[in-house]
């Protein structure tokens, strides 16, 4: 086992990214986040048959929606193992695509396809895990139609990283079994909520996308909103009220510091970072009761002003993936609607014409569609709608849905759903949740304070 | 729970209290204790949000007792002092409602910030800062720009009626610091709003 520099662990990413099988003694190791990932041999019967099985993953997302695949699941092990696997099922389950099965599968052989087919199973896992402060966890995953391993892989990390094990090797099952990269090594930021309902105290926080790992960022001194996740960087960016100014921020992962981004009179907030991660668009309040749209460069602090529009809201902003448009919110017709615009401003035109009021608009990271949020009656929905406006569902209702955030592979919203209070702020609730953008499945991600604000980060690996 | 008091000139974190004892106004409100703390006298203060002072304030804004001190310098058997927050409120009212989705000033919220306009020029050395309000019925986002669409229009006519531009500040809590609880017609219809304080 040897280890590889970032450059070669990066382009061994792509590899593994894509659907070819990974397996035979040629392959090398592979680190990520201080976790090596290494190919283990297909067994000898099978190693030819395993190494022509290219494409294996002939089933769609869409498919899977109809018709979740069955998978066993079985115990890692005692102890780490157990808790390795339940985080593995725990992820799968979560998306709505597998039906996962518990079952015993042999670590060391070739599992008993003819038995495993007929309790109804269409893939298999089989996995050890050894050791204690540094962990070896051997996954192999097996198409039980075809009799063959799809992959086969022994990660090895420090007992801490153990979750991310799990994470990764649900994300390898998810890749293999629907040829589309699985967003469950992400995380969430999100504003973590305590105290009463008319003076909650806010402060930026980071979780697993389970819900675990939770880690809160900033003192709740100030009010804090909206984070965001860079696309390239460990920064977030965000709203603070630091010292009663509110103003967009820059907060760094890495080193924990806040960094004012920008220099406006107005309030600046809706931050959103480009796809490239060198500018944040952002919405800025003007003197005359108006918001306007404003790109600021991260480097340089340079801003270039993208609306102008003399007293009505523009806010909100979202660049589609390629960066060449921003969908974004604007009372510019009378009340608040979806609006597209050029990256550089201009071409304005609406896309929202259903009944109601709509915000928060963000594309989708495939390009396909763009989340929002409608008001009508008093309501909230959450719904999609092609770019062209076309196409509009609602995926979910709630006396409070807002602030969508797509996972990177755009199969998945987070979003903060809350209850209605009545007197004393009694009956509130703060929560984020997940919804597929099929509508189909939902979760609310456990967190041990009120939560709203969740947004998605990029993939890690 | 936290209070933190702050430099007005600074905005320094000044003291920090945890735990604050709570004491009952009336027994119908309650905030936070702010008469122990040290170094309040001659000091301007903040709390953030309603935690603390703006909780006063409601109390007060609420009811005719003009008594409920918001910090040393203000005992609780005299009237307010004179050009403070809790006189604001007791001359002139602290603050104007809006309709839905709408920053359009009613003849009442005229007349209120026409007693604010005589208030502050009965004490020119005051500064105020106006916070813009919304219901929870609409994005988070948006509703940070309509809060500040509100306080800018009380400002303006503010400004109209010749008060200085630099005593005045504004700020939008959205959504996320309403004045009442509650989600009803009623508590709506009060969270819309723009709420004046002594800076």
């Amino acid at each position: 086992m040897s280890f590889f520099t970032d450059d070669e662990a990066e382009s061994l990413k792509k590899h593994l990214t894509r659907r070819s099988i990974l397996t035979g003694a040629g392959q090398g190791a592979l680190a990520i986040g201080g976790i090596m990932a290494m190919p283990l041999s297909a067994y000898a019967a099978r190693r030819g048959a395993a190494s022509s099985a290219d494409g294996a993953a002939e089933i769609t997302v869409d498919q899977a929606h109809q018709a979740p695949i069955p998978i066993v699941i079985p115990d890692f092990g005692a102890g780490m193992g157990t808790r390795i696997s339940e985080v593995i099922s725990a992820d799968l389950s979560s998306t709505g695509l597998f039906q996962v099965m518990p079952g015993q599968v042999p670590a060391g052989a070739q599992p008993d396809f003819s038995a495993l087919k007929a309790s109804g199973a269409r893939a298999a896992v089989a996995g050890s895990t050894t050791g204690t402060d540094s962990v070896r966890v051997e996954m192999r995953l097996w198409d039980v139609l075809a009799g063959q391993q799809l992959q086969g892989t022994a990660y090895t990390a420090s007992e801490s990283n153990w979750r991310r094990v799990a994470h990764i090797i649900a994300d390898v099952i998810y890749q293999r079994l629907l040829g589309e990269q699985g967003y469950f090594d992400t995380r969430i930021a999100y504003v973590a909520r305590t105290g009463p309902r008319r003076h909650q105290e806010t402060r930026l926080a980071i979780m697993d996308q389970d819900g675990a790992n939770s880690h809160i960022l900033t003192s709740g001194q100030w009010l804090t909103l909206e984070p965001r996740f860079s696309p390239i960087s460990q920064q977030i960016a965000f709203l603070s009220y630091f010292q009663n100014r509110p103003r967009v921020y820059i907060y760094d992962l890495n080193s924990g510091q806040q960094t004012i981004l920008g220099t406006f009179n107005g309030i600046s907030f809706a931050p959103r970072f480009s796809p490239d991660g060198s500018g944040v668009i952002m919405s800025v309040t003007t003197q005359n009761g108006g918001a306007d749209i404003y790109r600021v460069d991260t480097a340089t602090q340079s801003r270039i002003r993208l609306t102008n529009s003399g007293g009505v809201i523009d806010t909100s902003p979202c660049f589609s993936p390629d960066g060449q448009q921003i969908v974004f919110n604007s009372d510019r017709a009378g009340s608040p609607q979806l609006y597209i615009m050029s990256a550089t401003g201009g071409n304005v035109r609406r896309i929202s014409y259903g009944k109601g009021h709509y915000g928060s608009p963000v594309w989708s990271p495939r390009g396909d569609i763009i989340a929002f949020t409608r008001l009508n009656h008093g309501g909230f929905s959450l719904g999609i709608m092609n770019p062209d406006g076309t196409g509009e569902r609602i995926l979910t209702e709630g006396f409070t849905v807002e602030s969508p955030s797509f996972a990177p592979n755009g199969r998945a919203i987070t979003f903060c759903r809350q209850t209605a209070s009545s007197s004393g702020g009694v009956g509130f609730t703060s929560t984020v949740a997940v919804i597929d953008v099929a509508g189909f499945n939902e979760h609310v991600i456990p967190t041990s304070t009120g939560a709203s604000d969740p947004a998605w980060s990029p993939f890690r690996h | 729970m936290y209070n933190t008091i702050l430099d007005s000139l600074s905005n320094k974190g000044l003291a920090s209290v945890k735990g604050a004892s709570l004491i009952q106004v009336k027994g119908a409100f309650s905030f936070d204790s702010l008469q122990s703390l040290p170094k309040v006298r001659n000091m301007k203060f903040k709390a953030f949000g309603i935690l603390g002072l703006t909780l006063a304030l409601a109390a007060c804004g609420s009811s005719s007792d003009q008594k409920a001190s918001v910090g040393e310098g203000v005992s609780q058997q005299s009237g307010p002092v004179p050009g403070s927050e809790a006189d604001l409120v007791a001359s002139a009212g602290d603050r104007i409602f809006f309709a839905l989705a709408q920053n359009k000033l009613s003849s009442e919220a005229r007349a209120t910030l026409d007693k604010q306009i005589a208030w502050l020029q009965r004490y020119p050395q005051v500064n105020i800062l106006i916070a813009g309000n919304c219901d929870d019925r609409g994005t988070e986002e948006y509703n940070i720009a309509l809060g500040q669409r509100r306080s800018n229009a009380a400002r303006d006519y503010l400004l109209a009626h010749g008060i200085s531009a630099n005593r005045i500040s504004t700020i939008s809590y959205g959504k996320d610091r309403p004045t009442v609880d509650g989600d009803n017609e009623e508590a709506w219809a009060q969270n819309r709003n723009a709420i004046t304080s002594v800076r």
